[in-house]
């Protein structure tokens, strides 16, 4: 499910809400105040139209003579032009006054005896055209008024209203950034906290002091739940190497007063010597046990740091390999570096490292006869380092188990004898996770099992 | 929820643009209520009077036909006729009946007449603009109208019209003759072969 | 009959270890502090020590200086901590070798057996390595005013074994076997950390060293 960012919701939401309510009230308003005033302005129309047809009418009766100079002053007086028609043919008109405007329509209805009012549009321009008849002189009187004042004064409103409802989203959204920033940033701020902690920067506090009193519980919660498991990690790695410490001291006596036991067996019966066989065997059990048990817990709790270098994979392969076959007294398996890999740099903690490769050929020998070989291959960006057998393999349901602590496979069962301690593919997984590696079991090609370490390869720069 | 809210404000932004159209024209004339009209207007009588009328004669007046010759046609006029108006009724141009025959005027629509009156036999018509810009046949067509419509209107009056003397602003213009004449007077002798026989 | 000093707070390591040794064959000194073991050795002389780090009182570090000031016995620090840190300090205090507790006991007493076996080296002529001049035969590296530089036994014998190598690099591996006799349970490090005492003491510019050089993807070789 793909999540919306919350910032984007509230800026829109902030947005298109000022913008939907500014502009419902910009067009309400347009549209209430537009009526209110074209109706004002046809009943002020009308109302002149019968003050001059009565005009009109006396004028035609008393000094008919004067009809076209009353015309021109009231289009002098009001900007109106007003035409008069009797029987059917003009009488008069005032001298801007243009016939087209008073259409054939109006001039039927009028002359049968009806008045009219219609806006309209001629040549460009809206009119207002009212139609009077005035029975008693035989004459119709025309008023053609110009609304452009009023169409200029509805464009200027319109105007205002559309950049009033502009300044208004343009608030509307500065607002939804002003609530963002307040509520939004400080969760990306613990976010991206907690992601610096849980990658182990375990300083990594955050500010406070803020403003808002909801934000400042939060960060001051946020820092105390940090410190509080700051401390208990802390805890946990000294415990750590407080346990190492007092398991040590014993141990060391075991082993060594076992030693010198098994200097003396000849002293002792043949019971003796039988039990002292299994003690020094479940000794050394032990004493990997406590090892691998340490460096667990020590690599969980981040008490001992990587010492991480660069180095040629190649090198550090060849190396970890005759480390790990002296230590244990078994045969180096054969390196086998793949064609075209050339020499490639990683970067690991070499002790840890070796430790890695130790574990897996340790495993082989003792479940598989022995690793057959370690084949080092290129695979894109990463190096591939796998470790072969020519044993039973390891069955496809436990793939994914194999690397997971005390984990006892069908083979280690069927083995009986030199028990591994459960930890040291675990720890091999550790390690190589660290390293920004990944380690997988697969099937080998000669018929065994294949662990194959991926590690990403750094790029050499040419100093 | 989100379309909603979208719709929604397409729905707006229409209406707002609905709204925005400015003022509204209508196809038709509509009509006005006669309980609406004040002052009697549409009234069979003119108030204060009793059974007061206006009287209307048929004006004899001169336009011009299809020909181009000057030729007589009329307009309904208020009694007693006045120059002045009478030349201002020619003016607004053929009635409908007239154009559809063919007949037009010589004379601008927006030829503006500041006055026209009788004396000692001569109409003294003065114009705010002169006629001169006009092609020279129209021209002598306008002035054709001018005269030929005063000499009539002077006969409703019993007034014997010698001649026409027009002026620009009160400027005496040369009026063109029809052949190459002009004359500050004109007579309805001048524009005789004009005439539409 | 060599005779080892051991240096060890805890009764119990401390009498098991004695056990062992003299099970072995061994003449054991034991001291419960450094105090009471520089005080044994200046009396009895020791073949070798092994020197706990944990000490009450005179730390092992400390311990481990005084007796190497007094003589060139191998030294071999037992520490309950794997740090890297610890390693360098000890062997920076002048100990040959350093082991990690719990050890395996077999471990020890093959390491102590090498330290204490003199090898034949192979006869080397003297040579001159910058401003220095190195007699092996003597065992001595004179400085151009006279004085001699205090080198250990085990970094005289990594100088001489690499001068040996006529300029060819030895793998660490190589040199451990070589210089302290045991292939199998040594840790690079320790021949990292003598490089690094070895470069402080005899090179011009102890960071960017031009006899003892490093050879990426092998080891080291010393260019004369």
């Amino acid at each position: 499910m793909r999540r919306r960012s919350l910032r984007l919701r509230l800026l829109v939401t902030f947005g298109l809400g000022a913008f939907v309510i500014s502009s419902l009230f910009a067009s309400l308003t347009y549209i209430g105040v537009k009526h209110l005033l074209i109706s004002n302005q046809q009943q002020t129309d009308l109302r002149q139209s019968y003050v001059n047809a009565a005009l009109v009418r006396s004028t035609l009766y008393s000094s008919p003579t004067e009809l076209f100079d009353l015309l021109n002053s009231i289009q002098k007086a009001t900007a109106s032009n007003v035409l008069v028609q009797t029987h059917n043919e003009w009488l008069a008109r005032s001298n801007r006054a243009s016939t087209i405007d008073v259409k054939s329509a109006t001039i039927k209805i009028v002359a049968a005896g009806h008045a009219t009012e219609q806006t309209l549009n001629a040549r460009g321009r809206i009119i207002f055209v009212v139609g009077v008849p005035i029975p008693s002189v035989e004459t119709q009187v025309f008023e053609v008024f110009q609304l452009n004042n009023l169409e200029h004064t509805l464009r200027v409103l319109a105007l205002v209203l559309a950049l009033g409802a502009l300044f208004t989203t343009i608030v509307g959204m500065s607002g939804g950034i002003w609530v963002t920033r307040r509520t939004v940033r400080p969760l990306e701020e613990v976010s991206y906290a907690a992601a610096l902690i849980a990658e182990g920067a375990l300083t990594t506090r955050l500010q406070v002091n803020r403003s808002d009193r909801e934000v400042q519980q939060l960060t001051e919660s946020f820092n105390q739940m940090v410190s509080q498991l700051v401390l208990r990690l802390e805890r946990d790695a000294r415990f750590a190497s407080d346990v190492s410490h007092e398991l040590r001291s014993p141990l060391t006596t075991l082993a060594t007063t076992a030693s010198v036991l098994q200097q003396h067996r000849d002293d002792l019966t043949a019971a003796g010597r039988e039990s002292l066989d299994l003690l020094v065997a479940d000794l050394s059990i032990f004493q990997s046990l406590v090892e691998d048990l340490l460096e667990m817990s020590r690599s969980d709790a981040g008490a001992v740091p990587l010492v991480m270098e660069t180095l040629s994979a190649i090198e550090l392969v060849n190396q970890s390999v005759r480390s790990a076959a002296r230590r244990h007294g078994i045969e180096e398996p054969p390196v086998e570096i793949a064609e075209g890999v050339g020499d490639p740099l990683v970067l690991v903690d070499r002790r840890r490292f070796e430790r890695v490769i130790t574990n897996l050929i340790d495993n082989a020998h003792r479940y598989a006869e022995g690793a057959v070989a370690l084949r080092v291959d290129v695979l894109g960006t990463q190096l591939a380092v796998n470790v072969d057998d020519a044993g039973s393999g390891v069955p496809r349901d436990e793939h994914e188990h194999v690397f997971e602590r005390f984990f006892r496979g069908r083979a280690a069962h069927d083995r009986g004898i030199a028990r591994g301690t459960g930890l040291g593919l675990a720890l091999v997984r550790d390690h190589v996770s660290a390293f920004g590696g990944t380690i997988t079991v697969t099937e080998s090609p000669d018929g065994g099992a294949r662990f194959q370490i991926l590690l990403p390869i750094v790029k050499s720069d040419p100093s | 929820m989100k379309r909603v809210r979208v719709l929604l404000a397409l729905l707006l932004g229409a209406l707002a643009l609905a709204g925005c159209s400015l003022v509204p024209t209508a196809p038709s004339p509509q009509l006005i209520g006669p309980t609406h009209v004040p002052f009697g207007l549409l009234g069979k009588t003119i108030p204060g009077t009793n059974h007061g009328r206006v009287r209307f004669i048929t004006q004899p007046v001169y336009i011009v036909d299809a020909t181009g010759h000057l030729s007589s046609s009329s307009r309904i006029v208020p009694s007693p006729p006045v120059l002045e108006s009478v030349l201002r009724q020619l003016i607004i141009g053929p009635t409908k009946i007239e154009s559809l025959a063919g007949y037009t005027s010589a004379l601008p629509k927006n030829l503006i007449i500041l006055s026209a009156s009788f004396r000692g036999g001569i109409g003294y018509i003065d114009l705010a603009t002169t006629l001169s810009k006009l092609p020279r046949s129209q021209e002598v067509l306008a002035v054709g109208q001018l005269v030929l419509t005063a000499h009539v209107v002077g006969l409703t009056l019993d007034i014997a019209v010698k001649g026409v003397e027009i002026t620009v602003a009160g400027v005496v213009q040369d009026s063109p003759l029809p052949g190459n004449h002009e004359a500050n007077l004109v007579t309805t002798q001048d524009f005789q072969r004009l005439l539409n026989r | 009959m060599s005779r080892i000093l051991i240096v060890e707070d805890d009764d119990h390591i401390r009498t098991a270890l004695r056990l062992m040794f003299e099970g072995e064959g061994f003449v054991v000194d034991d001291a419960p502090t450094g105090e009471v073991g520089i005080a044994l050795f200046n009396r009895m002389a020791s073949d070798m020590a092994i020197v706990d780090i944990m000490l009450p009182g005179m730390s092992g570090f400390e311990t481990c200086l005084a007796l190497r000031s007094a003589s060139d016995l191998p030294i071999v620090i037992v520490s309950a901590r794997d740090d890297t840190a610890d390693v360098v300090l000890g062997l920076e205090s002048g100990a040959d070798d350093y082991v990690t507790k719990p050890f395996v006991p077999e471990e020890l007493l093959a390491r102590v057996r090498a330290h204490l076996r003199r090898r034949p080296e192979k006869s080397t002529g003297a040579f001159q390595l910058g401003m220095l001049h190195v007699i092996p035969d003597e065992g001595v590296v004179r400085q151009p005013d006279g004085t001699e530089l205090h080198l250990t036994s085990t970094e005289f014998r990594l100088l001489t074994d690499l001068a040996s190598n006529n300029g060819k690099a030895l793998s660490r591996e190589d040199l451990l076997e070589r210089v302290w006799g045991y292939d199998y349970f040594g840790d690079s490090r320790l021949v990292d950390v003598h490089i690094r005492r070895l470069r402080m003491k005899i090179e011009p510019d102890p960071a960017n060293p031009m006899f003892l050089v490093t050879v990426r993807g092998t080891g080291y070789k010393l260019v004369i």
